[in-house]
């Protein structure tokens, strides 16, 4: 797992504001990781998709 | 040592035929379970409740009643499933002070309604969220083969109880693998069924396109009676000639344990398979169901989380979170690439009648280790459990994982057996056949160490 950097951080918090949820300074990095993850798992389903555009 | 049988056709054989009390076996099963608590599979004993029924299925047989095809046949079921008079915490602190359910939800009801007696509620990850059945309230349960390993999860309490011979049957929920990964850690048979075909109804739900309920047990016969009973209806017998078999290759065949592939490699030999098949959307699938659980999780929850983000564990709070930030493109994409894999898993069925897959990369993993090494790959020792069993989850298809037989003392680990949806009967009769073969069984139930 990569360190989360302050960039990271508050574009969680950004994210949250918008859905009026007040990130816990806690949970805040344990959200950018798990945000890491499910990019990650969006760039196999991109890169699959892309496959069959080809 | 109990004298109670280890599996449900044979307690509800000996009880029909008044050679054992419904009472004695209740009694009997709520003593091994707060014996043997040091599991922590149980979140409640239900003894009151499991003692007024086994009564009536005594009363039943002694008045020459039918007290049902599953009579004094004691169960348990995930703390997700409604029973009456109790809160359905979910796994959750902040459902402790929930009401209390009016009634039994249908699956349950139903089971009780033939006969079987409810003992236990059993515990899971915070609202089904993992693999792993560790709970920041409600503690970690521990693999009845070995404590210091994982029993799997969600449904681990229900998985290990079984696996520990103290219940023969348990109720779990499958969104991703919830059934499947810890009947494979726990060595015993696991069903998720054709989803849709077993009620919901006072289930407390997760990821509504996903969620399925089914049980646990350590045979065959048993998981096709329980499975009949909360259906409603008889299985129809599989009558379509000689079954077609295939094993899954590709992502199922890259990222798991030799032994379990060897296993596979047995099993497609003894079923004449034919050459393996590939479902090639498999690894983007898996990722879809990432994306998708994180999503549909996150916002189920997120009113509870703009109230109280600390009310929740830590592990499922920040899942949740980061699912429900989600953009919308991700889960766009990922609904794409699940219609196209359910189209692949299809065209598979349409020309085989049983695929095979791996049920979990690896046998149960140690309860501090966070990483494990699978075929020169780094896996992760929880989420990565699902490996095998989220992208399946997508097709709705019915799947039994099913224990591979081992030596003495070998850690269990299972193999899935995938069929059409409705196919269920198809499942059980090759699980049985398999059995029969000696390729397939439960570990001999642990000799468990007594809680003082």
């Amino acid at each position: 797992m990569t360190q989360p950097t302050e960039a990271e951080r508050n574009a969680a918090m950004l994210q949250a504001e918008r859905l009026w949820l007040a990130l816990p300074a806690a949970a805040l990095d344990g959200v950018v990781a798990n945000q890491q993850l499910l990019a990650r798992h969006h760039a196999v389903v991109r890169e699959a998709l892309a496959e069959d555009a080809e | 040592m109990s004298a109670v049988p280890e599996t449900a056709c044979a307690i509800a054989a000996q009880v029909r035929e008044g050679r054992l009390s419904a009472r004695q076996v209740a009694t009997d099963t709520l003593d091994r379970i707060a014996r043997h608590d040091d599991l922590n599979a149980a979140t409640r004993l239900l003894r009151e409740r499991a003692l007024a029924d086994a009564a009536r299925v005594d009363a039943a047989v002694a008045a020459g009643r039918d007290p049902g095809p599953l009579a004094g046949v004691p169960f348990a079921v995930k703390d997700l499933f409604d029973v009456a008079g109790e809160t359905t915490t979910a796994g959750a602190r902040q459902r402790a002070h929930a009401p209390a359910a009016a009634r039994d939800a249908e699956v349950v009801a139903r089971l009780c309604a033939a006969g079987a007696v409810l003992v236990a509620t059993a515990n899971m990850d915070e609202f089904a969220y993992g693999f792993s059945t560790e709970n920041a309230h409600y503690g970690t349960t521990r693999n009845p083969h070995d404590p210091d390993r994982l029993a799997g999860g969600s449904s681990g309490g229900s998985a290990a109880l079984v696996g520990a011979g103290l219940v023969p049957l348990a109720l779990g929920s499958d969104t991703n693998g919830s059934i499947r990964v810890p009947a494979s850690l726990c060595g015993i048979f696991g069903l998720r069924p054709s989803f849709g075909a077993l009620s919901v109804e006072g289930v407390y739900p997760f990821v509504e396109r996903l969620d399925t309920v089914g049980c646990f047990a350590r045979s065959p016969e048993d998981m096709a009676l329980a499975h009949a009973v909360m259906l409603g209806e008889a299985l129809p017998r599989f009558e379509g000639g000689p079954v077609r078999v295939a094993a899954l290759g590709g992502w199922f065949a890259g990222r798991a344990d030799a032994a379990v592939l060897a296993g596979i490699d047995r099993i497609a030999a003894h079923l004449e398979a034919g050459p393996p098949v590939v479902l090639r959307s498999a690894a983007a699938a898996r990722s879809a169901g990432f994306l998708l659980t994180g999503a549909e999780g996150g916002h189920r929850h997120l009113p509870a989380l703009r109230r109280d983000a600390m009310a929740f564990d830590p592990a499922t709070r920040d899942r949740l979170i980061a699912g429900a930030l989600q953009p919308i493109a991700a889960v766009r994409d990922a609904e794409a690439v699940a219609a196209r894999f359910v189209a692949e898993v299809a065209d598979a069925l349409a020309g085989h009648d049983l695929l095979l897959a791996p049920a979990t990369p690896m046998p149960a993993p140690r309860i501090d280790a966070t990483t494990i090494v699978i075929d020169g790959q780094t896996l992760s020792a929880r989420a990565d459990l699902g490996l095998h069993t989220q992208p399946l989850s997508l097709a709705g298809v019915p799947i039994l994982s099913v224990p591979l037989a081992q030596a003495e003392g070998v850690l269990p680990i299972g193999v899935q057996l995938i069929a059409a949806p409705g196919r269920e009967a198809l499942l059980f009769e090759t699980a049985a056949a398999l059995v029969a073969a000696g390729l397939v069984a439960c570990p001999p139930v642990p000799r468990l160490a007594e809680a003082a």
